[in-house]
């Protein structure tokens, strides 16, 4: 891997055009993923993972072997040293718009993925570099992916799928698949995102049962499939017992904010920290608005109106005198 | 060749570091700032106990925000300080009218017949003088009242709670809960309102609230509602009940054109602005008692008299163009007579005339203008003359003057019913295009802002004037 071809001219997946020349990035950002996930790369798996059809995969890993960015070893594909730089740039330029996007708040979590996909084609390296410090060299995007650093470093591989985690044995969401975009979006809608913990509970139904950060969620077995899993680092304690999300606080009661949850992102993360919505902070819910509209929520001093999605990512400890 | 990291022991610790690092350390950070601060301000803060006013505070934040009693008290809210406002500038406008139209005019204008050539004293007094003084006298009474009243609501810390009671309606039509405030400030001014949606981050929804501020009657346009609704619609029932009447028909227009916006942003956010809602976090201030005499002099010299200034300055040229359209003659008629009877048909099949169409193009740079310009031109075109005053000239006074004179010219509560409705959906003033314009650094959309509302505003007058003439 330290044989880096050398650097100064940047190679854009050969001298092909427009439409051939994202086909290959594709399927090199596709190689690069297998080879991160250590799997075999086949290329069925390769067109797939690259949004491409089994056709077009083929014609775009000719492509790219000729022009000496792939090579075929026995059964799998695998990347040569100039197709590697491409790859790394190209899932760069995604993991980051992706970023972006989810940090600005300005679309769906179900186009994230699409719009990402025609910006990295367009990306040159130097504008990936920019776009990475405009944005503080995040590690993780919204999927909870890794970004890989300009050499092409990641983390170890982790997880393994939800549905063969043990009931009982508490968890993080580490990934979420964001293919197909409608079940992704569905997730999402509900307000599930990587960086959740989690404890699968028994259920005797087909469907998924989770407790997840406070919160009890059945997810059907299609859902379920697009969450891959690990186990909770040293420093990720786990959901104290009676924890609930804000917005399930009852109106007049008190609690106190545990955690802000990873759906909260970008700018909205950030004013709501500034606002007060920190570990340790009291919080009172204070008003409903009418049509179930938002609810305002005393917390040092102020009264801030949230809506419903917002409240819902806001983990809480209600107060004990509530209860009793 | 290999890259620097491969190399350097130190780096190479760090770039594996770097993927060991809690995800959450950024919160963290802010986590600890918080608690450091805490501590300071623990040690160092004491508090003088006001948990009687805060409890009251909350007494009325339940009242105004429950989900029984909070619409209805926004209502109730607005149609006072619209009754108020029809109510008090009553009297007022006619001692201003008696006095600018009924005292100075004649004086000036014998002045001027005598001291330059007639064309000049039509111009400077029967153009540019009484174009001004309407606007003075028929927008100062209201702007005066209306204005320092909804300052007062602004200064009491009621508006955010506005936002919070409709935020779930803008929600549900995809756009942001803050639009509720580009409208509050659209209501003063439109092009105000199209600055203030610069608090929306989002860039779909903030170009939602643009679009459809116009919607949100601004104080241009205040004044032609309050006018139309006294004369045609308070006339229909006794006097005691004219103004409540009046307020009534106004306030439903200011409805029809929050539901309008409403509207335009859940298709825009179909069609054009495909999205879905972001988030919106607002703090709901405590309540603050006002200022009055401050709120008074504010309101006064920000917004009354700087609105009225412009509308002045809009109303010389304005003037100048109505005298000279009414007496440049082209042919057997002058340039409005052909304008107005031309466009004639189109507008009475909407229930207008050929003179409000006329009127609402002289006064694309400012609604204030409209009024003025319509009696203007009635006066002229429909050859009624008063007294000894020549014709093109405004000079009726008071509500009932001008009443007679607008039915005099053909006028009916249909004319007046579609007039309101086109007053709410036209293009915007050229000021609040231009800041469109400015804001959004798209024709594209300065023209939709501009196309949208007029194509509504046709085709309710349209409906309205159809289903009136086959009922009646």
């Amino acid at each position: 891997m330290n044989k880096a071809k050398a650097v100064g001219e940047v190679p854009q997946g050969g001298n092909l055009k427009g439409g051939e020349r994202e086909a290959v990035e594709d399927v090199l950002r596709a190689l690069l993923e297998c080879e991160y996930r250590r799997q075999p790369a086949g290329e069925a798996q390769l067109g797939a993972l690259g949004g491409l059809g089994r056709e077009a995969g083929l014609r775009a890993l000719a492509n790219a072997k000729q022009a000496g960015l792939a090579v075929e070893n026995a059964q799998a594909w695998g990347l040569t040293d100039a197709g590697r730089e491409v790859a790394v740039r190209v899932m760069r330029a995604h993991r980051l718009t992706e970023t972006q996007i989810a940090r600005t708040n300005s679309l769906p979590a179900a186009d994230w993925h699409g719009r990402a996909d025609q910006l990295e084609h367009a990306l040159t390296a130097a504008e990936v570099e920019r776009l990475e410090n405009t944005l503080g060299h995040p590690r993780f995007d919204p999927h909870g992916d890794p970004i890989p650093t300009r050499d092409g470093s990641f983390p170890e591989p982790e997880g393994q799928a939800l549905l063969s985690w043990p009931a009982g044995r508490p968890g993080v969401i580490s990934h979420i698949e964001d293919e197909p975009p409608a079940l992704f979006a569905k997730l999402a809608g509900r307000g599930i995102f990587a960086g959740m913990r989690f404890a699968r509970t028994p259920s005797a139904v087909e469907a998924c049962t989770l407790f997840l950060e406070g919160r009890a969620e059945m997810l059907p077995a299609e859902l379920a499939a697009l969450v891959r899993v690990r186990l909770p680092l040293a420093d990720e304690g786990e959901v104290p017992a009676g924890a609930c999300r804000l917005s399930e606080l009852t109106r007049g009661a008190a609690a106190q904010v545990l955690a802000l949850l990873p759906g909260c992102i970008g700018a909205e993360r950030s004013r709501l920290l500034d606002l007060g919505f920190v570990p340790g902070s009291r919080i009172e819910h204070e008003l409903d608005s009418p049509l179930h509209g938002p609810a305002a929520f005393r917390v040092r001093g102020t009264l801030i109106a949230l809506r419903r999605t917002q409240s819902d990512q806001v983990l809480v400890q209600p107060e004990v005198s509530q209860v009793g | 060749m290999s890259t620097p990291v491969e190399n350097d022991p130190l780096l190479r610790e760090a770039r594996e570091l770097r993927w060991q690092l809690p995800r959450d350390f950024n919160d963290r950070l802010t986590e600890a700032i918080y608690a450091e601060s805490a501590r300071i301000a623990e040690r160092t803060v004491s508090r003088r106990g006001s948990s009687r006013r805060l409890a009251l505070h909350r007494r009325i934040d339940r009242v105004l925000t429950n989900p029984w009693t909070g619409f209805p008290v926004m209502g109730l809210l607005f149609a006072f300080v619209l009754w108020l406002t029809i109510a008090g500038a009553n009297v007022p406008s006619g001692l201003l009218a008696d006095l600018l139209l009924g005292e100075i005019y004649p004086w000036l204008r014998g002045l001027a017949m005598a001291a330059l050539p007639a064309w000049l004293a039509g111009l400077l007094v029967d153009g540019m003088y009484l174009a001004t003084a309407w606007v003075v006298s028929v927008m100062l009474p209201p702007m005066m009242i209306f204005f320092p009243a909804f300052t007062l609501l602004e200064d009491l810390g009621y508006l955010p709670r506005v936002a919070f009671n409709l935020d779930r309606l803008f929600h549900r039509v995809g756009a942001h809960g803050k639009q509720a405030l580009t409208m509050a400030m659209g209501y003063g001014c439109n092009a105000a309102g199209v600055i203030a949606a610069r608090v929306i981050d989002s860039p779909r929804e903030r170009l939602i609230a643009i679009v459809t501020n116009n919607f949100a009657l601004c104080n241009g346009r205040w004044p032609t509602q309050i006018l139309i609704a006294t004369i045609f619609l308070g006339a229909l029932v006794p006097a005691a009940l004219s103004g409540v009447v009046a307020a009534g028909a106004v306030f439903g227009v200011a409805l029809l054109g929050f539901g309008l916006s409403l509207l335009c942003s859940w298709a825009l956010s179909r069609t054009l602005l495909r999205g879905e809602a972001s988030t919106f976090s607002l703090e709901l201030p405590p309540y603050r008692p006002p200022n009055i005499l401050r709120t008074l002099y504010t309101s006064l010299i920000d917004r009354t008299l700087f609105v009225l200034w412009r509308a002045v300055v809009f109303a010389l040229p304005a003037g100048a163009v109505i005298w000279l359209v009414s007496n440049v003659q082209a042919g057997d008629h002058s340039l409005a007579y052909w304008a107005a009877t031309g466009m004639d048909p189109v507008a009475v099949l909407i229930g207008l005339n050929g003179i409000i169409f006329l009127a609402y193009l002289i006064a694309i740079p400012a609604n204030e203008i409209v009024i003025p310009s319509i009696l203007m031109l009635t006066v002229l075109l429909t050859g009624q003359t008063g007294g000894e005053h020549a014709a093109g000239v405004m000079f009726e006074t008071g509500d009932e003057g001008v009443h007679q004179l607008l039915t005099g010219a053909g006028w009916t509560t249909l004319t007046g019913v579609c007039l309101m409705i086109f007053s709410l959906c036209h293009n915007p003033c050229s000021t609040t295009l231009y800041t469109i314009y400015k804001e959004t650094r798209s024709l594209k959309w300065t023209a939709v802002s501009a196309l949208m509302p007029t194509a509504i505003g046709f085709v309710l007058c349209g409906l309205i004037a159809l289903v009136w003439r086959s009922l009646s």
